[in-house]
């Protein structure tokens, strides 16, 4: 067991916003967390990350790691834990980096802190790990040179440095152009698939969520609402509000296109994508890793 | 045709921004324009407005060549009401010092109509955007940002204007009130009103627009009607985008098809 939440809530004095989150992260699982702005999805990462906000408390139920109770955890304990067992991205990348030193020099540093690695072995590992977020070169440019989508990666490489067990992605592709989400989601369905890295993603997104995840949550208000296997939650949702989040994409997403001419598409870009794969070996080498 | 962009050509400095586009837009359709940041779609919004300068091709708005005019002849067809615009922000839309009631009459005081019929077609605008009376003595900032982008497509509409431009007006709203501005844009398409839809998002334009083009590094890569773009679409761009759209029930592309898209379209940048 990776991660687990048992009816947690998450209070701040004597109001309470979150009531009562439950889910078993297995090892390489994916769980997804839905919900309109508000609803509590972040204040549930937190909990799970160890870093609610100050007076925002875990006042009832348990939050454990590799099955160990995260209450009983020292603060020392803790920092510890963050990072080498379980890490986080969140929306807006930029304001995680640094804008004066290297891309490449701040995932070193993680991997001096965390892993204690000599200054020439974390800038090696540093490098390798820009290279697994399909990052080649970018070790010595600044964050204000990187696009949106290259800052996450970058992000990223920093939160499996230590090799986390449990990776968080919160929101992490809100704010970024629909091309480059999906090069993000699909960047983390591979270090599941190669690393069996488990992970949470959060989205108000319906669809983004039903993508990649086993289990979804759906929360409103600070409650779970509906949640399930994702294929039950999509074709039998029991609760009005998840009913609204799949009216919404069927009014105004793809999947009115898809769902009629679906065929023809998937046979399209498939059709492209094998015909003009031939000569593309070479160039998709580095992201074959 | 309400709108006729031919090889049009935008640089800032050294960017070129626009290279070569052209689309039209017919009277009473809606044409989407969807791209990626940075491919130059609020640019060709800007140059159709004549707020950027064309370096070369062509802009014909209702018959009238607008490529060649000087600020002062823009400012007199301005006046004219035939272009109105809706920007993804409403409080650049929106004076944040105007009252409601005198954002939205403005346009028509400018024309010479009287203040009694300028305040009663505000109210008329006002319903038609479902927003109540009492919001025009109220300030931008005093309304929500669905309100707001519903004033500033009440705005846009109150001189009845031959073509509305639209840049990203959904992107910044939660999305109740994204749908909610979407509705209004498709009884305005039903009442027969010309738009030109510029989004990142597919899927908002899908809903809305008749034709869709695709700027890809400030060219038009494809266009068409929107079921033919989006089921059978021939660019790779196109394909990557079609096929990263987060969809419900049907896997748009898989994994590795998008992984060769992507290198496909990384080896054709580092060839131009
Ligand atoms: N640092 C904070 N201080 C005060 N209230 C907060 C804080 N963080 C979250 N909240 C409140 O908790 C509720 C849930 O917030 P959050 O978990 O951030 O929602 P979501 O991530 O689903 O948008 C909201 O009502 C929010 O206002
Ligand atoms: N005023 C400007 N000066 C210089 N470059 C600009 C200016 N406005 C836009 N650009 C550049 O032109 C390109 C197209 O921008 P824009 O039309 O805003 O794209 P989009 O609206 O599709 O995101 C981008 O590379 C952008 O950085
Ligand atoms: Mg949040
Ligand atoms: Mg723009």
């Amino acid at each position: 067991m990776s991660l687990q939440l048992t009816d947690v809530h998450i209070s701040a004095g004597d109001r309470e916003f979150v009531h009562g989150v439950s889910f078993d992260l297995p090892a390489g699982g994916v769980v997804g967390i839905v919900g309109e702005s508000g609803s509590g999805k972040t204040l549930t990462c937190r909990a799970a990350l160890g870093i609610l906000p100050p007076g925002f408390t875990v006042s009832s139920g348990t939050v454990s790691l590799g099955g160990r109770d995260t209450a009983t955890l020292s603060t020392r304990e803790w920092t510890a834990l963050r990072g080498s067992t379980i890490s986080a991205v969140f929306q807006d990348p930029a304001s995680y980096l640094n804008p004066s030193l290297t891309v490449g020099s701040q995932v070193a540093e993680v991997l001096q802190v965390k892993l204690r690695l000599r200054r020439r072995a974390a800038r090696d590992r540093a490098v390798e790990l820009l290279d697994s977020v399909r990052l080649p070169d970018v070790y010595r440019r600044y964050p204000h040179e990187l696009s949106g989508g290259m800052l996450q990666r970058a992000l990223i490489a920093t939160a499996i440095a230590a090799g986390p067990r449990v990776l968080i992605a919160d929101e992490a592709t809100t704010a970024l152009d629909v091309t480059v989400q999906s090069e993000i989601l699909d960047l983390l369905a591979d270090l599941r698939d190669s690393t069996g890295l488990a992970l949470v993603v959060v989205s108000h997104d319906l669809a983004v969520v039903a993508q990649l995840c086993d289990e979804v949550l759906v929360m409103r208000d600070g409650a779970v609402v509906e949640q399930g296997p994702v294929s039950d939650v999509l074709y039998a949702p029991r609760h009005e509000y998840t009913r609204l989040l799949i009216d919404e994409h069927e009014s105004y997403g793809l999947d009115r296109f898809l769902s009629l001419d679906g065929a023809a598409l998937e046979g399209a870009v498939l059709e492209g994508a094998v015909r003009e794969r031939a000569p593309l070996e070479g160039a998709d080498h580095g992201a074959a890793r | 045709m309400v709108l006729r962009v031919d090889g049009l050509e935008v640089r800032y400095g050294k960017l070129h921004a626009l290279r070569g586009a052209s689309l039209s837009v017919a009277p009473g359709e809606t044409v989407g324009v969807i791209g990626e940041t940075g491919s130059g779609k609020s640019t060709l919004a800007r140059a159709v407005l004549g707020l950027v300068p064309a370096s070369a091709g062509q802009i014909v708005v209702d018959g009238t060549d607008v490529t060649g005019l000087n600020t002062r002849q823009w400012r007199a067809f301005r006046r004219r009401g035939v272009v109105q615009y809706v920007f993804q922000d409403p409080l650049r839309s929106l004076d944040p010092d105007l009252t409601i009631a005198s954002s939205l009459t403005e346009p028509l005081r400018i024309q010479g109509v009287s203040f009694a019929e300028a305040a009663s077609r505000a109210r008329e605008l006002l319903k038609r955007v479902s927003l109540g009376p009492e919001l025009l003595d109220r300030l931008p900032g005093e309304l929500s940002g669905g309100q707001r982008q519903r004033v500033a497509v009440a705005r846009a509409l109150i001189v009845e204007p031959r073509l509305v431009l639209l840049d990203e007006p959904v992107s910044a709203l939660d999305s109740s009130n994204r749908v909610r501005v979407l509705e209004l844009l498709k009884q305005l398409r039903d009442a027969g009103t010309s738009l030109l839809f510029i989004s990142h998002d597919l899927g908002s334009v899908a809903g809305v627009a008749d034709r869709v083009a695709v700027l890809y590094r400030g060219e038009i890569v494809e266009q068409g009607p929107v079921r033919d773009v989006i089921s059978r679409p021939t660019h790779p761009y196109t394909k990557l985008l079609v096929g990263s759209a987060p969809t419900l029930r049907s896997a748009a592309a898989d994994r590795a098809a998008r992984a060769s898209l992507r290198a496909l379209l990384t080896s054709e940048g580092a060839v131009s």
